[in-house]
């Protein structure tokens, strides 16, 4: 199943002139760093980029992973990185209980525990239906603030 | 019914004492008079007997320090009950811990820590229930890391023994006086050799029932020479200089398992040289089986040290306060020397004599241990019984 996020239509960057592929079950390191990890899909990905960039004035290094496939899953890189950094955070629209950032989490618990410096935490939507009033819109979909909160609580900063 | 065993007041100012070690195991049977335990006071070390025959149940435990007086076993008869072991009471023997654990009951050593943590603590071999974390929430790597940076590995840990017993007591009068008294050391060289050759001669006498020792002989010399330099034979307590006419010398002694302990030989200067020699027999015998008893230890008027049996020439002895004076013996040597112009082979030994420059000074302190020296070169009037008693 393909997902297209339409709030990320208006988003500008950079293109390969000729024809590509991406792999499935192939993802992509968007910023290394070395303190936390962040997963992210979809929209978030964008998100947890703007994150790291203002983390960045707060001495974090913030490693960003687009898993850009979800089945099959790079569950590699994304534990690499986790040995790396010691902390995992995951970014998802969804609501977060039983969303894809447990399967993520479940599968770091079991492959890289001794790797962990902190709790893994789930930045995701709360569990009711999505609200259409812009604010509360904005309240329910994890915002930079709320990435960044979240880091910054996992670092004890 | 049962036989309480109290912690001894083993003299008149003791006010506590620590059970070293239990010589005997809890259900053990005993007798009448079997020593029990070591029991350590401020100036001695001494072994407690039974009073009675039966069952050993001890109810405190090794290293409690308590008052004297209190119930520390009981002596059971045939089918009675021990009672339970009561926890230690003040125990000075563990370690002072570095840092603190946080979580769980006061037994649990759990130390709250992420899995990265423990991996890094067990790669540095750290001990995690040594680092105090900052966050409350338990420590991270990081901070294992930057612990294992400023310390040694747990193998190199420094050892934090608390100064106890009789080292503290040490301690304390080293300290004290080290810094009351003028001290000085003054050394003269004997020529030991009659010495030597009188200690030979009566090595072969039988049916002595002793040894007649090097420091028999000392011992005599300086009970003589204090009778005619008595200042060397003073206390100065405060203000009061008090000039003793009894000459009471101390001997220290070595224990093998640490410490000092100091017998004293009452009226040195009234034994003859066989008495002295069986009296340091029986007080040695007695050190070493931590028998002493406190008036056996007290009140020297004169303390005589002998590293020289370990092989040094020299020594500077600390003066035991509130003594005058404190003769250090060094091993005799055979070395070249000069006798009516000729080099020959004779036996030396260095006496060093340190004193409270307060109450004498240079001039009759070193009359005195020329006097010491004068004796040991001419050992022969030791043998006459009048010497020391004016």
């Amino acid at each position: 199943m393909f997902f297209e996020h339409k709030r990320l239509y208006t988003l500008k960057g950079r293109v390969p002139e000729v024809n590509y592929v991406i792999g499935l079950g192939k993802a992509d390191v968007k910023r290394q760093g070395s303190d936390v990890t962040i997963v992210a899909t979809g929209l978030m990905v964008q998100r947890a980029l703007a994150s790291a960039a203002k983390l960045d004035a707060k001495g974090v290094s913030t490693e960003v992973i687009d898993p850009r496939t979800l089945r099959p899953l790079d569950s590699e890189t994304i534990l690499n990185s986790v040995k790396k950094t010691g902390r995992l955070i995951i970014v998802h629209e969804a609501p977060g209980f039983g969303g894809f950032g447990a399967e993520i989490a479940a599968q770091v618990a079991n492959g890289a525990l001794d790797y962990l410096n902190a709790p893994i935490i789930r930045v995701a939507a709360p569990e009711t239906p999505v609200p259409f009033s812009p604010p509360l819109l904005n309240n329910y979909v994890p915002s930079e603030e709320k990435i960044i909160t979240a880091v910054t609580q996992l670092l004890r900063k | 019914m049962a036989t309480q065993v109290v912690l001894p007041k083993l003299d008149r100012l003791m006010t506590e004492g620590t059970i070293q070690r239990w010589l005997k195991r809890a259900g053990e049977q005993v007798a009448k008079g079997d020593s029990l335990a070591v029991i350590e006071a401020e100036k001695v070390t001494v072994e407690l007997e039974a009073p009675d025959s039966g069952i050993f149940a001890p109810t405190v435990s090794e290293g409690s320090r308590l008052p004297v007086g209190q119930t520390i076993a009981h002596i059971l008869g045939p089918g009675e009950k021990a009672p339970e072991i009561l926890p230690p009471v003040a125990s000075e023997a563990e370690p002072v811990p570095l840092a603190e654990t946080r979580e769980g009951p006061a037994e649990e050593r759990f130390v709250r820590a992420t899995p990265a943590a423990r991996r890094r603590a067990r790669e540095l071999g750290v001990n995690l229930a040594q680092i105090t974390g900052t966050s409350g929430r338990g420590l991270v790597a990081e901070e294992v890391e930057a612990y294992a940076k400023k310390t040694k590995p747990a193998e190199l840990e420094d050892e934090v023994v608390p100064l106890t017993g009789w080292r503290k007591t040490m301690a304390e009068h080293m300290a004290q006086s080290a810094g009351t008294t003028a001290q000085i050391t003054t050394v003269a060289e004997v020529d030991a050799t009659e010495l030597v050759n009188l200690r030979h001669k009566y090595k072969h006498l039988e049916n002595l029932g002793t040894q007649i020792t090097y420091t028999t002989f000392i011992v005599k010399a300086v009970a003589y020479a204090l009778k005619d330099f008595p200042i060397m034979n003073s206390s100065l307590v405060d203000d009061t200089l008090t000039i003793h006419k009894r000459v009471d010398i101390g001997l220290a002694v070595a224990i093998e398992e640490g410490g000092l302990v100091v017998p004293v030989i009452r009226d040195a200067d009234r034994k003859d040289l066989l008495e002295i020699a069986r009296e340091l027999d029986g007080l040695s015998k007695k050190a070493r089986e931590h028998k002493l008893t406190l008036s056996e230890v007290s009140a020297a008027t004169f303390t005589i040290t002998n590293p020289g049996m370990m092989g040094v020439i020299l020594d500077t002895p600390i003066i035991v306060v509130p003594q005058t004076g404190i003769l250090g013996v060094g091993a005799i040597v055979k070395r070249p020397s000069v006798l009516n112009d000729q080099i020959v082979i004779r036996h030396i030994m260095c006496l060093s004599l340190s004193y409270d420059h307060r109450v004498i000074e240079g001039a009759p302190a070193i009359r005195f241990l020329q006097k010491v020296r004068q004796i040991l070169e001419n050992p022969y009037v030791l043998a006459l019984s009048g010497i020391g008693k004016r």
